[in-house]
């Protein structure tokens, strides 16, 4: 084996070897979820909602002052909830792990484009697997420029 | 061609003043204003990921802020008027002759970064202020001194432009030491001596030099050529006001993904407080940024460079220059991340550039008949991913390029991959803070 198809293989190795360690299964019993979501004038409560893969959830959004929206990115949900009216509802599977971001869809005052939260479907492998990947990388480059050659005289 | 810079620069000035009218009479809702659209979605969005990393400041070729104080300095829209400028043509004091005061500038603008880039008239005071602030500053120094050591956006441009694909150089500088007429530096007939204060014969990065052309009108000897080139190509941070602008420009790059793109409704709050009237947790994320941007991380990088000194073995090179030299590590970086976090921006927001250029004032018009189209955000569930596959190239260019750097430091391959183990791991820590925020 040639000393470059050598390098290439390992670090190939050290690359993927990172996020396959970090991607672990975890493996939960899917329940049924009822969360209320309260918006306000720029932020919802909870700004964090973690559930899991499988997980049936309901989700009920109310406002607290003006009309806001819920718009669930990766799941197509957009909810509009109203001074006046009923807390919007909706039912949905998590049936796709990760993390995702709900997001205010009405516009709703100054810094309604920053109005956000995160819905986090575990197992997030998306994290876990990118961390593992920068330390994979980190560590293939610095193989990889330690078996360079050329870059220095009498090597 | 002399008018080259003006017909550039002409369509931006027109559109600006007509956003700066829009900030100031058009709907107070930013998403619904065109300055806010255009300016803090749009435009930033061409900057940093395009003009910058393969434009190099050809967006300060183009930029309309100073441009009108140029022209009442040089008494002189396009031709070259020969003579003494108008006003007192002064020279910016030597002790400022750096960016310190484009870092403190950027920074604190950074803090009001919330109501900039969401309130119309806020963009017209900083945006305008500008404008005033370059006339004022043209009619007492000399040349560009607003560009090269006031404008924030210049500050971070510079800092950048070291990454980008073009640069501007001489086509050989020994054509350039033979010629003693220098017209590059003392203009002729054809164009002014450099208003960025350079001289291209010795011109080895791209920092200062706002790509005005002048030097390409006005060599005689047609030595002057626009490169493409490697990407990250200058490697060379000098002093620790370069250093300390790539430090604070990726602490706000984290700052602004927490306050705007993070779910923390106290943060923004905060950040918010013309609305919320919360002015002690204002002044309490101040102080975290200020405290953060300019002792915070680079005390954690100068532990660092320290370690990386230590760990190289190499008792004769000082720390000072490992520092220095180290951190344009945090440059290639930077920019990946600056993009990074400018990718949502587009991808989520970027449904409001459509509807805004038929209602530009956010009056209910509908000029081209996208008014209604619904705000959509493209590929959502794809955001993360992106950004975190910038990251990773931004983690790959930065090691690369701090062996690079490495190599101009030390005497032996040893010295060199032990030093780069800290600054990598530097690095990895980086790109995990910023995961955090992105994918977590």
């Amino acid at each position: 084996m040639s000393k470059k198809m050598f390098t290439l293989i390992i670090t190939l190795v050290i690359v993927i070897i990172g996020p396959v360690g970090a991607i672990l299964a975890n493996n939960v019993i899917p329940s049924e979820r009822h969360i209320i979501v309260k918006a306000r004038q720029f932020g919802y409560e909870p700004s964090v909602i973690k559930v899991n893969k499988g997980d049936k959830i309901t989700i009920d959004v109310a406002t607290e002052d003006v009309t806001h929206g819920f718009y669930l990115d990766g799941y197509n949900i957009n909810l509009i909830a109203r001074p006046a009216g009923d807390p919007a509802t909706v039912t949905f599977a998590a049936d796709k792990a990760g993390r995702f971001n709900y997001r205010c869809s009405q516009t709703c005052g100054v810094f309604h484009p920053f109005m956000l939260g995160e819905f986090i479907v575990e197992p997030n492998y998306l994290f876990p697997g990118s961390i593992g990947l920068a330390i994979g990388l980190g560590a293939a480059a610095l193989f990889y420029l330690a078996r360079k050659e050329g870059d220095f005289c009498g090597e | 061609m002399r008018s080259f810079q003006f017909l550039l620069i002409l369509p931006n000035l027109v559109l600006f003043f007509l956003f700066l009218i829009a900030g100031v009479i058009g709907n107070p809702m930013g998403s619904q204003n065109i300055i806010i659209v255009f300016v803090w979605i749009l435009w930033w969005v061409v900057l940093i990921a395009l003009l910058v990393p393969f434009g190099s400041r050809l967006w300060c070729t183009m930029c309309p802020l100073p441009i009108v104080g140029e022209w009442v300095q040089r008494g002189s829209i396009v031709k070259v008027r020969q003579g003494k400028p108008l006003g007192l043509n002064l020279k910016w004091p030597a002790s400022l002759r750096n960016i310190w005061p484009q870092n403190i500038g950027f920074l604190c603008l950074a803090l009001f970064s919330a109501l900039l880039v969401t309130r119309p008239i806020v963009s017209v005071f900083v945006l305008g202020g500008m404008i005033l602030i370059a006339i004022i500053l043209h009619l007492i120094f000399e040349k560009r001194t607003f560009c090269m050591y006031v404008c924030p956006v210049g500050g971070f441009l510079g800092l950048y432009s070291m990454c980008s694909t073009l640069e501007l150089r001489v086509k050989d500088p020994e054509v350039c030491r033979k010629h003693k007429e220098k017209e590059c530096l003392r203009g002729s007939e054809n164009g002014y001596g450099c208003p960025w204060f350079q001289y291209p014969g010795n011109q080895t990065r791209n920092n200062y030099c706002g790509l005005c052309t002048e030097c390409v009108k006005t060599c005689p000897l047609d030595n002057i050529a626009i490169n493409v080139r490697p990407f990250a190509s200058d490697d060379k941070i000098k002093n620790y006001d370069e250093a300390w602008k790539a430090f604070i420009m990726i602490t706000l790059a984290m700052v602004y993904s927490v306050t705007l793109l993070g779910p923390d409704p106290v943060i923004k709050d905060w950040a918010n407080a013309t609305f919320t009237g919360q002015w002690r947790g204002f002044l309490t994320y101040a102080l975290v940024v200020l405290s953060s941007a300019l002792v915070g991380f680079p005390a954690v990088y100068a532990g660092f460079a320290w370690l990386a000194k230590v760990f190289s073995g190499n008792k004769e090179i000082s720390y000072e220059n490992v520092f220095i030299r180290y951190a344009f590590v945090l440059v290639p970086m930077g920019l990946l991340a600056w993009i990074a976090f400018s990718v949502p921006l587009v991808m989520i927001n970027g449904a409001y550039i459509i509807s805004v250029i038929s209602d530009p004032m956010g009056w209910g018009w509908d000029l081209l008949g996208t008014k209604e189209v619904h705000w959509n955000p493209v590929l959502p569930g794809w955001v993360p991913y992106i950004q975190a596959g910038l990251l990773m190239v931004g983690l790959w260019i930065s090691i690369k390029k701090g062996y690079d750097v490495g190599k101009q430091l030390f005497k032996n391959k040893g010295e060199v991959m032990r030093s780069l183990i800290p600054i990598t791991v530097l690095l990895i820590g980086v790109v995990a803070a910023f995961l955090s925020r992105y994918t977590n």
